[in-house]
């Protein structure tokens, strides 16, 4: 496939499938640290599907956004937040503004804090890690060199979302605060916003004990969950039509 | 999960034993016993048996051993895996108080699994198109609401496995398209697993090149097999337009009809429009519709340019008739995608009215009254064609054709009189005059521009462009003027004149364009450019005296004329840019060498000037965040004056109003500075802006106008210095809470100062006005939009001609738009505009006018795709087509005749298949 020049698989963590040692132990290693690298892809194409604004001159935009995000993982804690920058730039599209937003999550205890930009206000965000009734399926794929096993869920009551998960991973964690699944979650994909986020690449180092901790509120407003979307839903952004109604979404990812 | 289970070998006992806890739970230890190991971190998962659902999970520690507590009772399937092994899938069924011991659950690497594939077929159509075959999925019976990837587990020859991947002939399928392009990313799942089985045709596999052959052409044998989804036609195509009508049953009308086809690489339209009420225009939407919008990046900034060959239908004065016509094709072909649009217009326009002008020039000494009555007829009419074609010659060439020409032929006759009187109202001249021409205008041009990319993003690259364009006009006419001239109020002497003129000109020119763009590291571009330009064109005016045999026959060669201007330029410039997110900055210098000639062919004489011009400018935007920025920019740009203005060319088309050359003119040299600062709350929905402009010009072209004592005028292009303008204008807006409104206050100010000379005196006007604008809007989503604004103008206007005599006036502007829906598919909407203007003297004719425009909407049909709309257009009758002019040593009124009050019933059909529409559409 076309993607796989850019995929890395570091050797040393070459996962041995067929194991006819007779030493006592399973070959297989479980990585419990780490920095996985994600990368987020929004379809602009399909985004603006139907927009006659965009019909006359599609071809010129490029049809996905790309940005970057490291999943840092260590002792039952992650840490996410952006990782390389892309420069693209995409005509009449803005930047992702989600780049400066950081997630602190406490597998644990099942809590999680977010340091989340919404244009001009700043949250910090604390909350328990969203309950989502996981179905799992019987599928799985190949995403950077792990072989993930897929489960849906529904969030925001109507939002399908698709994740994937590795069994080799053994943190209960995610991309953003996507959780509580057995095992890391590699990709996450949100067909009705047409957006992917999948791993890259896994990189077996140890994180800094001072990076995994929570962001610093600054002067950043404390909210939770809900109060982030009472604030979203009296801001003008609900006056923006389906617009609005989509960034909202997004903004509660 | 059915078919899950039925895979599944469960190897290893278990043994159910009571225990006193209220929930369930479950123990054992996860072993490979082919290995003798212990497997720690194996996964056991619960999930319930009606949906799958995940409900708890745990690790195995160090020994394999795990246990689950807390479990409700219920029906559950237990998964236990280990990566590289086959899962244990098992159904459980949990009681109040089970403590469930699996003991040693036992798994097997997959090496030791053995598979057996059951490949049910169904003999089904299937072509072969060269190396390709083809299935036809309708053929292929599966659920409904299947994917592709149900779909493909079905076809002969091809095979699914649970990972998604697919197997067909014996090898993986590395890619799958859809309709030949790459869908969603590269990975092949999701085409197969989002598409709708229904919306396919059929599945083509064939053997495909790699990448790499394709690019480089040289094919190295490899092939891979590859999948492409082609979707039924009736997802991809479709039409849309809009058919709409209406009258008053009196003198106003108006019409369109529009209608496009599109399909995925073809999109066709055309457009008519009549009326007589001069608002028909193209619309935002039908502009869009017709997809004449075309990006165009410019030193990293990026704009829309809307590209049609239209011209203005809005007229303020005279009742007009107007048709427009355009018929567009903009097709995609070859496989790099290569893009061509191409447009056929007609357009007709009649338009006749009458207007008045009455002016008062005051002068220290004296003043003097200019009285005119006009009225004008004209008809023009365009045929144009046009094309832009953009060929990818590979991923690093491009070739772009822009070519267009238009037939223009206008016809119009005027009459009209006028009258000068002095300041005791005696008469100093009067004259009727009547005209009449007929004429062609023909254009042509093309350009054509080619692009190299030396890398694979394109920062760095050159462009060469090469055009040219030609422009031929034609025109007769007659020209009949009969002039008096009094002194102290009688006549004194008369000019009769009785002319025929034509008048043939036309000019060729060509340019050539080199542009080379130098990245400097990741954020910095250079962009040297170099334009050459020649330009040639041909005067030929003739004027002909009527003889007393009533022929135009005799030559009058004082206002006749041949020549022939030639001017050719030089331009080289060199443009820094840095552009990162937040910062963006340019800098730029060009320079350019201009010569003009101008030859007469009659006396054989010639005149030539040389100009070097400077056109510097630079701009910074500080973006400080996502809705906060701030910008600041420069641009100096030389103007050389034109040819007439250095020398002009003998005109009699109205012998009171003369001009003579000032050879001695100098290139004037604008500075214009501009600055901009905003912030958007979004969140809170506060904003504040304030945004500034400043422009003087050194050396600035005015006018030294001198009115002799029979009332003919004559004017000379000047030199002045200190001629500047400024605007700043301020914004503050903020959500009234409790109301759910918003008001804003826009105070602004502009001001000017002009320079030139009258009858030999220096007059210098100073221009200031200030508009404490404040506004209040209110929406509610599918229901209302209000939107209310109060635009009080203070004017003061001087000038040093006249001391004593300072303007100063106020003008009140109250714009009002409501839009109701009654109820769905049912809304009114109103818009009013009511000016009222304060009289400088209890003599000044009342210019207040309330213009009230009101549209009334009604959905008749279910789909909402047809609607009664009545509209009536200046209810109060107030448009009275008058408007003044005003400043201290200039006094101007006129009278026109323009479009009144009418009521009109319109009907209006809208149709479209498949076509999303966006939301927030009705």
């Amino acid at each position: 496939m076309m993607k796989n020049n850019k995929i890395l698989y570091p050797i040393y963590i070459l996962v041995l499938l067929f194991c006819f040692s007779s030493q006592l132990e399973a070959q297989v290693q479980f990585p419990r640290q780490g920095k996985i690298e994600f990368e987020k892809k929004l379809n602009i194409h399909k985004e603006i599907e139907g927009d006659t604004f965009y019909d006359s001159f599609k071809d010129k935009i490029s049809k996905y956004q790309t940005t970057y995000f490291n999943l840092y993982f260590k002792d039952g804690k992650t840490l996410y937040e952006k990782g390389k920058e892309n420069n693209e730039k995409i005509m009449f599209w803005s930047e992702d503004e989600t780049t400066d937003d950081i997630v602190y999550s406490d597998i644990e205890n099942g809590t999680f804090t977010k340091k989340q930009k919404v244009f001009e206000e700043t949250f910090l965000i604390n909350d328990s890690i969203r309950n989502i009734k996981w179905q799992i399926t019987n599928e799985t794929r190949d995403i950077a060199g792990f072989n993930c096993r897929k489960a849906t869920g529904i969030i925001l009551d109507s939002v399908y979302i698709i994740a994937f998960y590795t069994d080799q991973i053994p943190v209960s964690g995610g991309p953003l605060s996507y959780a509580k699944l057995p095992g890391m979650i590699m990709g996450v994909a949100i067909p009705r916003l047409n957006i992917t986020i999948m791993a890259t690449k896994l990189e077996m180092i140890e994180p800094k004990t001072e990076k995994m901790i929570p962001p610093a509120p600054g002067r950043a407003k404390k909210a939770n969950y809900a109060g982030v979307i009472d604030q979203l839903r009296k801001s003008s952004i609900s006056g923006w039509g389906s617009y609005g109604r989509k960034y909202l979404l997004k903004s509660l990812l | 999960m059915r078919k899950l289970t039925a895979l599944f070998l469960v190897i290893g006992l278990f043994t159910i034993t009571k225990s006193f806890a209220q929930h369930a739970s479950l123990k054992g230890t996860v072993v490979d016993t082919t290995n003798k190991v212990n497997l720690r971190d194996a996964v056991i998962t619960i999930m319930d048996r009606t949906d799958s659902s995940l409900v708890k999970f745990t690790r195995a520690v160090t020994d394999g051993s795990f246990a689950i507590k807390d479990i409700l009772p219920g029906k559950y399937i237990i998964m236990i895996s280990y990566p590289g092994y086959v899962e244990m899938i098992d159904t459980l069924l949990l009681k109040t108080g089970d403590a469930l011991d699996y003991n040693q659950v036992a798994l097997n690497t997959k090496a030791h699994l053995l598979q057996e594939v059951i490949v049910k077929q169904t003999i089904a159509p299937i072509r072969f198109k060269g190396d390709t075959m083809v299935f036809m999925a309708d053929s292929f019976k599966v659920k409904p609401g299947a994917t592709v990837e149900d779909l493909l587990k079905i076809l002969p020859g091809i095979s699914v496995n649970s990972k998604g991947e697919i197997t067909a002939q014996g090898q993986q399928v590395q890619k799958v398209y859809v309709d030949g392009e790459e869908f969603f990313g590269d990975d092949p799942t999701m085409a197969t697993q989002n598409l709708n089985k229904k919306d396919v045709k059929q599945i083509e596999l064939f053997d495909k090149k790699t990448d790499q052959a394709i690019l480089t052409g040289i094919d190295d044998g490899e092939k891979q097999k590859a999948i492409n989804v082609v979707l039924k036609d009736d997802a991809k195509k479709g039409y849309f337009g809009r058919i709409e009508g209406g009258s008053d049953l009196n003198k106003y009308y108006q019409g369109k009809v529009t209608a496009n086809r599109f399909t995925s690489t073809l999109k066709a339209g055309g457009y008519i429009g009549v009326d007589r009420t001069g608002r028909n225009a193209m619309s935002w939407e039908d502009m869009e519709n017709f997809g004449g919008f075309t990006p165009v990046e410019e030193n990293g900034e990026t704009y829309l340019m809307f590209d049609n060959d239209s011209y203005s239908f809005f007229n303020s004065q005279g009742i007009p008739e107007n048709l427009q016509s355009a018929l567009m094709l903009n097709k995609k072909f070859g496989r790099l995608k290569n893009n061509t649009a191409n447009n056929y217009s007609f357009n007709r326009q009649f338009i006749a009215g009458d207007s008045y002008t009455n002016s008062q020039y005051i002068l220290p000494d004296t003043l003097y009254y200019f009285n005119q009555y006009n009225q004008n007829r004209s008809t023009r009419a365009k045929h144009g064609i046009s094309t832009k074609t953009e060929i990818n010659l590979d991923s690093m060439n491009t070739l772009t054709v822009n070519a267009k020409a238009g037939w223009t032929k206008s016809s119009g006759s005027s009459y009209g009189t006028s009258e000068y009187l002095s300041e005791e109202r005696l008469r100093v001249n009067n004259s009727e005059r009547s005209n009449s021409s007929d004429g062609t205008n023909n254009q042509a041009m093309a350009d054509l521009f080619f692009k190299h990319k030396f890398n694979k993003n394109g920062t760095r690259s050159l462009t060469l462009s090469g055009g040219f364009s030609n422009t031929t006009n034609n025109n007769l006419g007659f020209l009949k003027n009969a002039i008096n001239y009094y002194s102290n109020g009688n006549l004194d002497s008369s000019q009769v004149m009785d002319q025929l003129k034509r008048n043939i000109n036309s000019s060729n020119t060509y340019k050539a364009l080199a542009s080379y763009v130098q990245p400097l590291g990741t954020k910095s571009t250079l962009n040297f450019n170099y334009t050459f330009n020649t330009s040639n064109s041909e005067q030929d005016i003739r004027t002909f005296e009527k003889m007393s045999t009533g022929k135009y026959d005799s030559l009058n060669a004082l206002f006749s004329n041949h020549f022939i201007f030639k001017s050719s330029s030089h331009r080289g410039g060199l443009t820094y840019t840095y552009n990162t997110k937040k910062i963006y900055f340019r800098v730029g210098m060009a320079l350019q060498d201009l010569s003009l000639q101008q030859t007469n062919l009659i006396n054989d004489s010639s005149y030539s000037r040389n100009f070097i011009n400077f056109f510097p400018n630079s701009n910074f935007r500080w973006k400080l965040s996502q809705s906060k920025s701030f910008s600041l920019s420069y641009s100096g740009s030389t103007q050389q004056p034109q040819l007439a203005q250095l020398q002009p060319i003998l005109n009699n088309t109205d012998p009171l109003n003369l001009t003579i050359g000032n050879q001695a003119l100098k290139p004037a040299f604008n500075h214009s500075f501009n600055f901009d600062f905003s912030d958007y709350k979004v969140m809170s929905g506060a904003s504040k802006s304030i945004w500034g402009y400043f422009n003087f010009t050194e050396n600035a072209f005015s006018s030294r106008t001198v009115v002799d004592i029979k009332g003919v005028r004559t004017t000379q292009t000047v030199n002045v210095s200190g001629n500047y303008n400024y605007y700043l204008r301020m914004s503050f807006g903020k959500k009234i809470k409790f109301l759910d409104m918003r008001y804003g206050i826009y105070p602004r100010i502009n001001g000017s100062r002009f320079r030139s000379f009258v009858n030999g005196l220096e007059n210098t006007t100073n221009t200031f006005s200030f508009t404490p604008e404040i506004s209040i809007s209110k929406n509610i989503e599918k229901k209302m939009d209000l939107y209310l604004s109060y635009n009080p103008t203070y004017t003061r206007s001087s000038s040093s001609i006249n001391k004593g005599q300072v303007t100063k006036y106020w003008l009140q502007t109250i714009y009002f738009d409501l839009s109701y829906t009654i109820s769905p598919g049912f809304m009114l909407s109103n818009n009013i505009r009511a000016n009222y203007r304060q009289k400088l003297s209890p003599n000044d004719r009342s210019t207040n006018a309330f213009i009230w425009n009101i549209n009334l909407e009604k959905k008749i049909s279910k789909q909402k795709d047809l609607a009664v709309v009545l509209s009536v257009n200046d209810l109060l009758n107030q448009q009275i087509g008058f408007n003044r002019n005003v400043s201290s040593n200039f006094i101007s009124e006129s009278t026109y005749t323009m479009v009144q009050r009418y009521a009109m019933l319109s009907i209006r059909w809208k149709f479209s298949k498949n076509r999303k529409q966006n939301n927030d559409e009705e």
